[in-house]
């Protein structure tokens, strides 16, 4: 019981790194890349609303996918990969506001 | 500026910052000894401030596509404080997105392990971390907005 | 009543609230600490006091946001938005957030935790009407424009600052003296 607790929260966990990683990305990429918002925009109207679309895609495929990995997650498992997201929400703010400064300055 | 414009960017702020309150409460909470009272709590201002969140951006994603991108943001970029959309809206409209997900994680955890996250004091102190996060993220959204709404000056 | 109005009626309020539980906190823990503890009626009282100052806070952050966002819906984006002075207000606000954190969190010493949360009700309070004010009064105006924002800024984050550390040590002389008489 405590094991399909774990995997539950792991898989949200998991879920969660890999929707912020992709906002990251995709936030980096679609202003590097002009085609890649482009696109976004002829697909879902706006680049930003692709963007939210998309990264809740990633956040429901990366669950539901980690629910099946035959992983055994543990209390001390789940509190390094809660940390990790800890890191990456501070990280991706760092990364995001970095990006956006570097571009108005260039 | 429409009624339902309006509507929008006042509901956006206001369930922002509800948000933002919310898991402030649930941060001050955490730092006391689980039980089951204070599971309750924590469950039920979690999930309302993961709604409040969701509501957000829905109604400010609406104010945003409908209304900011063709008439506030060229007003901004020819100002004297075009910097205002160029880093903080760009910045904002990005950042924010983290914070549904962080919120759910959250909610989930208080739901799904309970009173037990007492016993998992590991788990429970990375818990109060990502709380202060939400806080901490969501604040720096509401001091943006302050700084991207001053640099629309339409007189 | 327009949404402004309303605002920044109930802000005014909460500020005066506010402030003035901030105060009878510090007189209450005075008036506790005279045997040298706090026992559990005391606490009883100054945990009410502690609430009445952090609802006031949170109706104070929503009304803020609340008269920025009838301005802006109004006027559109104005000079109060870059006001040096306000931004110092919400930095101190910032401050008070903290501080209630770190007190539940046991990380804050006590002695600095009374006169950082009576400086900064006080402080943000003065900000408050000197932002309303500087709308009123030419020579406050003329004074302030005189300085950039970061000059402004700094400034009044120097006297906090000071006020603060004054405070600290006016208050635990105090409770040095009082303890002492026992």
């Amino acid at each position: 019981m405590e094991n399909k607790k774990f995997k539950i929260i792991h898989s949200a966990i998991c879920g969660a790194i890999a929707a912020v990683i992709f906002i990251v990305a995709i936030t980096v990429a679609a202003d590097l890349y002009l085609p890649l918002k482009d696109w976004l925009k002829n697909v879902f109207s706006h680049h930003w609303v692709g963007k939210g679309i998309l990264s809740l895609a990633i956040f429901g495929v990366v669950c539901f996918f980690g629910w099946f990995l035959p992983i055994e997650p543990s209390e001390e498992k789940i509190r390094k990969i809660l940390n990790l997201l800890n890191w990456l929400l501070i990280l991706g703010t760092l990364a995001i506001f970095g990006f956006f400064v570097w571009e108005a300055l260039k | 500026m429409s009624v339902l414009l309006q509507f929008s960017l006042i509901s956006h702020i206001f369930l922002g910052l509800l948000g933002i309150i919310l898991f402030y409460a649930v941060l001050m909470v955490l730092f006391k000894p689980i039980d089951f009272k204070r599971i309750k709590f924590l469950r039920r201002v979690s999930l309302l401030g993961l709604i409040s969140f969701l509501s957000s951006w829905i109604l400010g994603g609406y104010y945003y596509v409908v209304y900011y991108g063709n008439i506030v943001k060229p007003l901004i970029k020819k100002s004297a404080y075009p910097w205002a959309h160029s880093i903080f809206m760009e910045a904002k409209e990005h950042i924010f997105l983290f914070l549904p997900f962080a919120a759910l994680v959250a909610v989930l955890i208080f739901y799904i392990l309970g009173e037990e996250l007492e016993q998992k004091q590991a788990i429970k102190k990375t818990v109060i971390i990502l709380s202060s996060l939400i806080v901490i993220l969501g604040a720096i959204m509401a001091l943006t907005g302050i700084i991207i709404s001053g640099a629309a000056r339409l007189r | 009543m327009s949404f402004l109005s309303i605002n920044s009626i109930a802000h005014i309020i909460s500020a005066i609230i506010g402030t003035g539980a901030a105060t009878a906190e510090e007189i209450l823990y005075f008036k506790d600490i005279r045997d040298g503890k706090i026992d559990e009626a005391e606490a009883r009282h100054l945990r009410i006091t502690y609430k009445i100052m952090h609802w006031s806070l949170i109706i104070l952050v929503l009304t803020g946001f609340g008269i920025l966002a009838g301005v802006r819906i109004k006027y559109g984006g104005t000079k109060t938005f870059y006001s040096p002075v306000l931004w110092a207000k919400y930095t101190i606000v910032l401050v008070l957030l903290a501080n209630a954190v770190l007190i539940a969190a046991r990380k804050m010493p006590m002695k600095w935790a009374g006169s950082l949360s009576l400086t900064s009700w006080y402080a943000a309070f003065a900000l408050g009407r000197i932002t309303e004010k500087t709308r009123e009064i030419k020579w406050l105006a003329d004074f302030l424009s005189k300085f950039n924002f970061v000059e402004l800024y700094l400034i009044t984050m120097v006297c906090y600052i000071l006020a603060v550390a004054i405070v600290a040590i006016i208050l635990n002389y105090l409770k040095k003296i009082i303890i002492k008489k026992q």
